[in-house]
């Protein structure tokens, strides 16, 4: 488990500075930036969990609607 | 009203709504409130490092203007002739504004921010910019430019952060409020862990207007107090819709104040069986559990409460930010990344990586993660609580990036983990100091309300602080000789 974890971590923080270089020209500025690099592996994982356990997938969404739809009526 | 002592340590020890009342009738003047502030950061800076920069003359001036105006018989703010100082990323044009950042060291904006005109237009003065997170993006209150803020209770521990030098600055007395933004808890953590308190009101209830960015989506403004009613005549002047802020909500706020009626009788109080105590500090916990012992003699009802959706929340509140938060650095990571510091710029690099794909899906399930939430929560409770950090207030050393350490980085990031949903959520929260560890730092607790229950929470908090003193200690300057 914990090498499979080491691994997927790994992973991550060479796509991170693949992605981040290709994409936006940004190199990782210390060591603490790729251990953060290698949390993205548990970002990608908590998506994958979620896939298909959205009820409302589909449903228009608007965040502002939503907070006077569900606002506080009373004090 | 409680007679004044006009001493300048009496002063300081004086809440807003007690120093503005006391300036409405005559008791003191504002230029006495203004100088015993500016002695108390005088007295304290050296030790907490709370302040970037004050601007003496320009506060004992406008505190001399203000004075002559109540003299003259003009109508008075509700914060008239008191003075505040601010987390250094509040626009006034042509003042410092540095963000905490060696990038915007010399920044002198060109605009001011619609809550400090409002806060002027209600009789405030600025003292000055307050010391805070780079760019407002830690939670501890470490900076390698300015110099980490230190807790006044202990100065070898966090103040929390973003909002570090609102947090130290109101809990020493060195002001009655300071403004704080929140993007991840950055106003309700250094007020837990400084032992004040601070609200984040509903996401777009607060103008943003000439406020430092952090993340468009989750990033509020507002203050850090030491009652829940001086936060609430605060919140009061500040919220409300703005025209130069298209994401202020459109209807007009409440008299905040007015619901702090001290009753919770009958209230139901949510505690989260789920995500808010995953391990969290036997101390804290028990602090935690005698805060809602009060609450229970107060007449309110605990009700245990599964939070839905959390794993959901978690995983698309840190995505959203990560991703608002490098498109706003991207141009400064790639032209001057050496004048970041290592948490700003380790912090900021991997949301270069993830994909639109996951901000998108992250940003359009918000509304509907809210309303399913919503339903499920305020169903069966009016608020739900929990404590505003997991763990006992960590040192500075512990939590210090730089290292490069896994376990300091770690430590660094669970600091936020019971204040980030909130932010996602765009829900009020408030945090309230409901005791001590044994250590002697301030434990807090957080107070969770519906989309726009800011007077609910606040009248929560409000009741508590009636009945319990932990809002009125005051720590003791530190001895810096050992």
């Amino acid at each position: 488990m914990a090498e499979e974890k080491q691994s997927d971590q790994a992973h991550a923080i060479a796509f991170v500075a693949t992605a981040a270089a290709y994409w936006s020209d940004v190199d990782p500025p210390h060591p603490a930036a790729d251990y953060l690099a290698g949390q993205v592996a548990e970002t990608r994982k908590g998506f994958e969990a979620l896939r298909g356990t959205m009820a409302f997938e589909d449903e228009p969404s608007s965040f502002v609607a939503a907070i006077f739809e569900t606002r506080e009526t009373g004090t | 009203m409680k007679a004044v002592d006009p001493s300048a340590g009496a002063l300081s020890d004086l809440t807003l709504v007690e120093a503005a009342d006391a300036v409405a009738t005559g008791a003191v003047t504002s230029v006495a409130l203004t100088e015993a502030a500016l002695d108390a950061f005088e007295t304290w800076n050296p030790s907490i490092n709370a302040a970037i920069w004050l601007d003496r003359e320009g506060a004992l001036e406008t505190a001399a203007a203000l004075d002559a105006k109540r003299a003259a018989g003009a109508p008075l703010g509700p914060l008239h002739g008191v003075p505040f100082a601010h987390k250094d990323m509040y626009y006034q044009a042509g003042k410092l504004s540095t963000c905490g950042s060696n990038i915007r060291a010399n920044f002198r904006p060109d605009v001011t921010a619609t809550v400090i005109d409002r806060l002027h237009a209600a009789g405030s003065i600025t003292l000055g910019g307050l010391n805070m997170a780079e760019f407002a993006q830690n939670p501890t209150g470490h900076n390698t430019h300015y110099g980490d803020c230190h807790n006044p209770w202990k100065r070898d521990y966090c103040t929390g952060g973003s909002s570090s030098g609102s947090g130290a600055a109101v809990s020493a007395r060195c002001v009655t409020v300071a403004l704080g933004s929140d993007t991840g808890g950055s106003i309700r953590l250094p007020a837990g862990i400084c032992g004040v308190t601070g609200i984040k009101a509903t996401q777009g209830r607060v103008s943003r207007y000439g406020v430092m960015p952090l993340s468009h989506s989750c990033d509020n403004v507002g203050p850090l107090a030491r009652t829940a009613r001086d936060c609430a005549r605060v919140l009061t002047v500040i919220a409300g819709p703005d025209p130069m802020d298209p994401t202020a909500l459109a209807d007009p706020p409440p008299d905040y104040e007015a619901a702090l009626t001290g009753d919770i009788r009958g209230l139901r109080i949510g505690v989260p069986t789920n995500y808010f105590f995953d391990g969290v500090d036997d101390e804290v916990q028990a602090a935690f559990e005698a805060a809602m012992a009060v609450m229970k003699d107060l007449g309110a009802q605990i009700v245990p409460v599964e939070l839905p959706l959390m794993a959901a929340i978690s995983t698309y509140g840190s995505v959203v930010s990560r991703c608002e938060s490098v498109t706003i650095h991207g141009e400064w990571l790639r032209t001057r990344p050496q004048d970041y510091s290592v948490h700003v710029g380790s912090r900021n690099y991997p949301g270069a990586a993830i994909p639109a794909s996951y901000y998108l899906e992250a940003l359009n399930r918000r509304g509907p993660i809210l309303k399913a939430f919503a339903g499920e929560v305020f169903g069966k409770v009016d608020v739900f609580a929990a404590p505003t950090i997991r763990s006992k207030v960590p040192t500075l050393d512990a939590t210090r990036m730089e290292t490069g350490q896994p376990e300091n980085i770690d430590a660094f990031g669970a600091v936020s983990l019971n204040t980030r949903p909130a932010n996602y959520l765009g829900l009020p929260s408030i945090s309230a100091p409901c005791g001590f560890d044994r250590d002697g730092l301030p434990v807090g607790m957080l107070i969770h309300g519906r989309p726009l229950g800011e007077a609910r929470i606040l009248r929560v908090a409000d009741a508590y602080q009636r009945v319990t003193d932990w809002h009125t200690r005051r720590p003791r300057l530190p001895d810096l000789g050992t």
